[in-house]
């Protein structure tokens, strides 16, 4: 289990660097800081993507050997299975790429960063072709699911690749020219088509809390609050900062907003592991061990929202962390900081909403 | 990279545990509770989505011993399987183990009785009631058993959690402060 949500991260991350470097290098070098990505990096990124998309097939192998054994266990997962047939087609996709990135300079030519971002975004395509949603609607699930996951790597591909591999903050504000309504068209494609793909598995929001779908739901989306907060600052506060300071390195920020990012692939990763609110019957076996340790609320048909005071009190602890996290800026205080407080925002904004179900 | 793993590894942690409770199945063939009242020839269970080669069940009698069930197969959705000798009266229970097309395995269990009349209709009636009586007394003696002590002790450590919350905000500011 543990495993298997450690590699689903390791996937996203890899997915996005890979795409973000190949992006990178399309960009003439005067609309962006001087990045070097060391090839090894790139290429571990590359064996990453089957490496970590294998353990949830590697699981299913397992899991048959004891009746059929290893080698008819595999041939059928991976031949007749449709997380298998998705994994061979990602595996082979992987191989040319990381063949051609090993032998040819991929920024030589733009064509060259082309081939590169067709195979990576084939390889998403794969990803999302053995995603839950499109196992219920094979077409809208497939869609949406391979849409989300291209924007995400998108946006945060570049972020990754900007905010950790740049040698410095040369051509910064040129850089946030063109980023900054890219990645607020990626966030527009990711919220639609997060909202559609939980349409085809949760009913009842709220309600569905009380499941660890829900619970790994919730703090998902309590996350977009600093990760919003971190856009913004990276967007157009800092951008303010560098105008009036022009030793003011604005790396740091990019790299805590991809932090926050690291948050929220982990709850998508256990979002994949659990079974959706439609398919699940909600009772004491079904329960979140989470939901139960903080609500007092007898496990139930359905769930609403209704304030009182405990679920007052922690957003009023949220805000002032939010103040906190926006303080920790304005004194320059070490980015862990404001990374923590972030957190605990998070953290209380949790324990507002789940104390206010009755 | 060291910081970033650990908070993700401590973040992750607090999802360990949830096991895989998952029920994909639709409809099946003698249902969940159903009191089977004719000779039972097959099983039947169907699943909402696509479910992959490997998937199967088994059927088990009320003193735990396993009956063997033929042909077991599985077709897009549903999982089919043969009772090669009639089934004696009795309660029974299938556990089935599936695997979805997005590659999860799920597992759950129905349980049945088979009651086929010979001579006498009248028993079953009263067991069946009688069964549901008991169920009702369980639920309700856990239910008051479980939640007058839970929620004196859930909202004290939620007191606990918010006070530990403002000391960290004070602490926090007044460093932050400090520092230049």
């Amino acid at each position: 289990m543990f495993l298997l949500i450690i590699s689903q991260v390791f996937l996203y991350l890899c997915l996005s660097i890979t795409f973000g470097c190949f992006l990178l290098s399309l960009i003439p070098k005067n609309y962006r800081p001087d990045i070097t990505v060391p090839k090894r990096i790139l290429l571990l990124s590359i064996i990453g993507i089957p490496l970590s998309s294998f353990i949830p097939v590697l699981q299913i192998i397992l899991y048959l050997i004891p009746t059929s054994g290893f080698y008819e266990s595999f041939q059928n997962v991976v031949f007749t299975f449709e997380i298998g047939k998705a994994w061979l087609f990602v595996f082979t996709l992987s191989t040319i790429l990381f063949i051609f990135v090993l032998l040819i300079d991929y920024r030589k030519e733009a064509l060259y960063g082309f081939f590169g971002i067709v195979l990576i975004c084939l390889s998403i395509v794969g990803v999302g072709w053995s995603s839950h949603a499109s196992s219920i609607d094979s077409t809208w699930g497939f869609i949406s699911d391979t849409t989300h996951l291209t924007a995400v790597c998108l946006w945060i591909g570049i972020l990754i690749v900007v905010s950790w591999f740049s040698k410095d903050s040369s051509n910064w504000l040129a850089f946030l020219k063109w980023f900054t309504p890219v990645a607020i068209l990626c966030f527009i494609v990711t919220g639609i088509s997060g909202l559609i793909l939980m349409s085809f598995v949760v009913d009842d929001y709220v309600t569905s809390w009380m499941i660890p779908y829900g619970q790994a739901l919730l703090i998902k989306h309590l996350f977009i609050v600093p990760l919003l907060f971190y856009a913004l600052l990276n967007g157009i506060i800092i951008r303010r900062e560098m105008k009036k300071n022009i030793d003011f390195d604005p790396r740091p920020w990019a790299k805590v907003e991809s932090i926050i990012i690291l948050f929220i692939f982990s709850e998508t990763a256990v979002l994949g592991e659990q079974s959706p609110p439609k398919e699940t019957a909600i009772s004491s076996d079904t329960v979140s061990k989470l939901f139960t340790m903080f609500s007092k609320v007898p496990v139930q048909e359905s769930l609403h929202l209704s304030i009182n005071f405990n679920s007052i009190l922690f957003i009023i602890l949220a805000v002032l962390f939010f103040a906190m996290t926006i303080y920790s800026f304005i004194r320059k205080s070490p980015v862990i900081l404001s990374i923590l407080m972030s957190v605990l925002l998070v953290v209380c904004l949790y324990f507002s909403f789940i104390l206010s179900v009755a | 990279m060291k910081k970033i793993l650990f908070f993700s590894f401590i973040f992750l942690l607090t999802f360990i545990g949830n096991a895989f409770a998952h029920t994909g199945l639709e409809t099946s063939s003698p249902q969940q509770g159903e009191v089977v009242e004719e000779e039972l020839k097959q099983i039947q269970l169907t699943f909402e989505t696509k479910i992959e080669q490997g998937s199967t069940f088994t059927l088990q009698n009320s003193s735990g011993e396993t009956i063997p069930v033929d042909n077991i197969s599985v077709v897009e959705r549903q999982l089919v399987g043969d009772i090669p000798t009639p089934l004696q009266n009795g309660d029974y229970k299938i556990n089935w183990n599936i695997i979805g097309a997005d590659g999860h395995l799920i597992e759950g269990e129905i349980s049945f009785s088979v009651n086929v009349p010979e001579e006498e209709t009248t028993v079953e009636e009263t067991t069946e009631v009688e069964q549901a009586v008991e169920e009702n007394e369980a639920t309700t003696v856990i239910d008051a058993n479980n939640e007058e002590p839970e929620q004196e002790k859930s909202n004290n450590s939620i007191l606990i959690i918010a006070v530990v919350l403002i000391v960290i905000i004070i602490g926090s500011f007044l460093f932050m402060r400090r520092k230049k």
